[in-house]
């Protein structure tokens, strides 16, 4: 129970202590969206030749007329309310538009790095127990493959060869065959609901749209977890522990798995950290090109439109994302490692 | 059940690597019986650890058996399988490592460990596992084992890490045990703790026990016979005591004149006389360095607790006490590296307890105090070769440079037995000795009137410790200098200092000349910390 205790509180300091960075991300994606070139108001006008009036009138009606510190100080009042602005581009919430799409780019992200770890891990400690064999310099050529080539490419020779050649996967556009009936939505994730809906077919349906984009990414972000995962894992099997646990019998499973791969997981845990943030950034040109409905593609269009809100939006769900990622990593230290203490 | 557990015969090791081939141990033959312990001695190099890694299977990698045979209970262990030493180690044949805290998994608790023993062996559920932990526990010497069942090992000290070692290792009754310097990492207290209970072990299981160890004084106590080991050979085998009293091999009759015990000089250690004491001038009339209630704590722990002593000039004065006593806060409080929390530090007329640590370095004090770090490798600058760390102070307080300052180091280097060629190279080019003359030199360098030595023989070989006694006796005897002796070592302090503070959990407990304290310790934790000193060679072990 103390613990439980310690642990919100812990959990309520740092976020306390976000607070200020968050505001410093805030001001300074306000201001650069303001000085960076495209003006939203003639890219609004009814015509390319529209007066200064509807120009002005338009830029009022956006409260973009008066000075930079002050559209900031309404933007703020508008913030506390939970209010993020309109997008001029889909006409709706700011707030609205970021929720029903950061499912999807959730969904992808959280699915990428799953199988990221799944397939990292276990080539990471296959690679450590034998090293400078040929699995091992095979795992290495694969990961630097992954991480060498763009992501846009790799996306795109997946569609190439898994749906063009092969005709393996399905359409690469979007999250589900437009000809199916999307399951009702609960929490957004296409998978959970349709699991929840109790609907194969569309579970299906979502789960192959979902190889290809994850894959994508997966790959990107392989070799760095594979990389670490090789390192700890060789440092743990020659660590003291492992030669005492070796010494006292207990089988090698057993200590590969809890004497070598538990203590070597921090590092691991670290990296894993790194990869999310990677992942975030990545997924904007993966969504692209697979015309998958999340936020990184949606905040792009946005800031191609010079619509200001959505962005200002995109970039403080990110910036949130970061705080609380952060936060989860760092628990799951302790939970890695009894030594770690939180402060 | 044969009585004979072990036979080692004829064994020979090398490692193996591409450019060369090193060898270990050069034809190693020995036998343990059943209920007999076995020390194994010698100085680093000797091949007494790869003797215990090839006699449980877990040679360290690129180490490779050339020849011979190493028996268990009648089984060739040489050309067993591994999933056969699986089976026999933890089993039947078990160890314990030198640092108990590295050895138990850091993310697993104690009691977890010794279940995954037990289950790894024995058909057991895991219910049935916690309770025979937890016994194991009460016999490792833990009245009270569910919190330490719950315990992770950097919650424990290391004696106790040492004693849930031993509780796993021992967890399946193994008729041999193998211990590499179990007692190394400990203070002496947590040693005696931890070798009666390996001994009494011993007698109750009839179990047989290989002991690893470089401390000839720990041999001659627990062990009844002796094989003492030097590069890869074993020179001389026999009964512990007969053995170390009347030493027939001139190695093992080295080992012994080294190590230091009650009745031996400094004097005798050298081997070659040192120059005469210089007869000191009414020291009393002023103290070089005079103490009082100084208190440091970190946090809520009290690490010197209103401590006083005055150390007269010329005098040595030995600071003793187990791990944790504080001796070592006090000696960086003295030689002003961390600023006191209360009390104050004359040195002559100088209050330098008063002026901050971080700008010490710019007082002339400076110069006049310097310190010997414990860890000689940690405080060199690894990038540095010798030279440089010689020269640095040098530089910084006197301001040599040039041919002044390449003179005087030569002059230091000579002066601590560093060879001059030596002088290029980086630390990590350098032996445990020599690292120490280089630590040594530079306290030198800046011509110190108080010398602060904080564990300056730890980790070294008994014969490299000798010699730097002697050397340090014989700068002392030369420079005049007055030094703070720190050390947890009785039988050198009482060789080396005139006067002994003993310090327990920040205080100074017991103060005296070291003749009467160690004739006649009034204390009861003095009396323990004495009654654990090692005696052996012309006298009857009679401690225990």
């Amino acid at each position: 129970m103390a613990g439980l205790m310690r642990i919100v509180a812990i959990v309520a300091r740092r976020l306390a202590a976000a607070v200020p960075a968050l505001f410093g991300v805030l001001v300074v994606t306000f201001v650069l969206m303001r000085i960076l070139p495209g003006d939203p108001a003639s890219l609004m006008a009814s015509s390319p030749s529209a007066g200064p009036e509807e120009i002005a009138e338009i830029r009022a009606r956006l409260g973009l007329d008066g000075p930079i510190p002050e559209q900031f100080l309404v933007y703020l009042g508008d913030l506390a309310q939970g209010d993020l602005g309109q997008s001029f581009v889909t006409g709706q919430p700011v707030a609205t538009d970021l929720m029903e799409r950061l499912p999807a780019s959730l969904e992808l992200i959280l699915v990428a790095l799953i199988a990221a770890v799944a397939v990292a891990l276990p080539l990471g400690v296959a690679a450590a127990l034998r090293p400078a064999t040929l699995l091992d310099h095979g795992v290495r050529v694969v990961g630097t493959l992954g991480v060498a080539i763009p992501t846009f490419v790799t996306g795109l020779l997946l569609i190439y060869v898994f749906y063009y050649r092969l005709g393996w996967a399905p359409d690469p556009t979007g999250r589900l065959d437009v000809f199916l009936d999307p399951p009702p939505r609960i929490t957004g994730f296409l998978l959970v609901d349709s699991l929840l809906a109790a609907d194969p077919a569309a579970f299906r349906a979502a789960a192959a749209q979902l190889v290809l984009p994850a894959a994508t990414l997966a790959l990107f972000v392989m070799a760095p977890l594979v990389r670490i995962t090789r390192a700890a894992m060789l440092e743990a099997m020659a660590s003291e522990h492992v030669r005492a646990a070796r010494a006292l019998g207990i089988g090698r499973r057993r200590v590969v798995l809890v004497y070598g791969l538990r203590t070597a997981l921090v590092p691991v845990l670290t990296v894993a950290g790194t990869v999310i943030s990677t992942l975030l950034g990545a997924s904007v040109l993966v969504e692209k090109v697979f015309a998958w409905p999340g936020i990184a593609s949606y905040s792009l269009d946005a800031l191609a439109a010079g619509d200001f809100a959505p962005v200002q939006g995109f970039v403080l769900l990110m910036a949130l994302i970061y705080v609380v990622l952060n936060l989860v990593i760092d628990l799951a230290y302790r939970l890695a490692d009894p030594r770690v203490t939180l402060a | 059940m044969a009585e004979r557990l072990l036979e080692i015969s004829d064994l020979g090791v090398a490692f193996e690597s591409a450019e060369r081939s090193v060898v270990a141990l050069d034809g190693v033959s020995l036998s343990l019986d059943r209920g007999e312990i076995l020390a194994v001695v010698g100085e680093s190099g000797a091949g007494k650890t790869t003797l215990g890694a090839a006699a449980i299977g877990l040679l360290a990698p690129g180490a490779q058996i050339t020849r011979g045979k190493i028996r268990f209970d009648g089984e060739d262990l040489v050309t067993a399988y591994d999933a056969r030493l699986e089976a026999v180690r933890g089993a039947a044949l078990s160890m314990i490592a030198q640092n108990p805290r590295a050895a138990l998994n850091p993310v697993r608790r104690v009691g977890e460990g010794i279940v995954d023993v037990l289950r790894a062996h024995r058909d057991l559920g895991r219910a049935e596992a916690q309770v025979a932990a937890r016994a194991l526990l009460k016999r490792a010497g833990f009245p009270d084992p569910v919190p330490i069942e719950r315990a992770y090992p950097h919650e424990l000290s290391g004696g106790m890490c040492q004693r849930a070692m031993i509780a796993m290792a021992v967890a399946c009754e193994p008729a041999l045990l193998i211990a590499d310097e179990p007692t190394a990492a400990l203070d002496t207290a947590s040693e005696r703790a931890v070798m009666d209970l390996l001994a009494d072990l011993v007698r109750e299981r009839r179990m047989g026990l290989l002991l690893v160890t470089h401390d000839l004084g720990l041999a001659a106590h627990y062990a009844d016979r002796i094989a003492v080991m030097r590069v890869g050979r074993i020179v001389e085998e026999g009964p512990a005591v007969s053995t170390l009293a009347r030493p027939r091999d001139p190695y093992t009759r080295a080992l012994v004149t080294a190590t230091p015990r009650a009745g031996v000089r400094i004097d005798d250690l050298a081997g070659v006389p040192l120059p005469s004491r210089r007869e000191q001038g009414p020291a009393i009339a002023s103290p070089i360095l005079s103490v009082s209630r100084l208190s440091k704590r970190f946090g809520q722990a009290v690490a010197v607790d209103e401590v006083g002593f005055v150390l007269a000039r010329g005098e040595s004065v030995g600071v003793v006490g187990e791990s944790g006593s504080g001796k070592s806060t006090l000696a960086r409080l003295v030689s002003r590296l961390i600023d006191p929390d209360a009390g104050r530090i004359m040195f002559e007329d100088a209050d330098i307890g008063a002026m901050a640590a971080a700008r010490f370095h710019a007082v002339p004090e400076r110069r006049r105090i310097q310190l010997v770090f414990q860890d000689a490798t940690g405080s060199l600058n690894p990038r540095a070769t010798a030279f440089d760390a010689i020269a640095d102070p040098l530089r910084r307080l006197q301001g040599l440079r040039g041919e002044a300052l390449a003179a005087r180091v030569r002059e230091l280097a000579l002066q601590v037995q560093l060879a001059p060629e030596l002088l290029d190279r980086r630390a990590h080019r350098l032996s445990g000795g020599q690292r120490t003359r280089v630590g040594i030199a530079r306290a030198l360098a800046s011509r110190p009137d108080l010398l602060v030595l904080d564990e300056p023989t730890t980790g070294l070989d008994v014969s490299v410790q000798a010699s730097i006694l002697t050397l340090l006796e014989r700068l002392k005897r030369e420079l005049g200098l007055s030094c703070l002796f720190i050390s947890h070592d009785l039988a050198v302090v009482r060789m080396m200092c005139d006067r002994i503070l003993v310090m327990r959990e920040g205080r100074i407990v017991e103060e005296g000349d070291t003749e009467c304290l160690f004739r006649a310790p009034r204390e009861a934790y003095t009396q323990r910390l004495v009654a654990a000193m090692p005696e052996f060679g012309t006298e009857r072990p009679d401690w225990g």
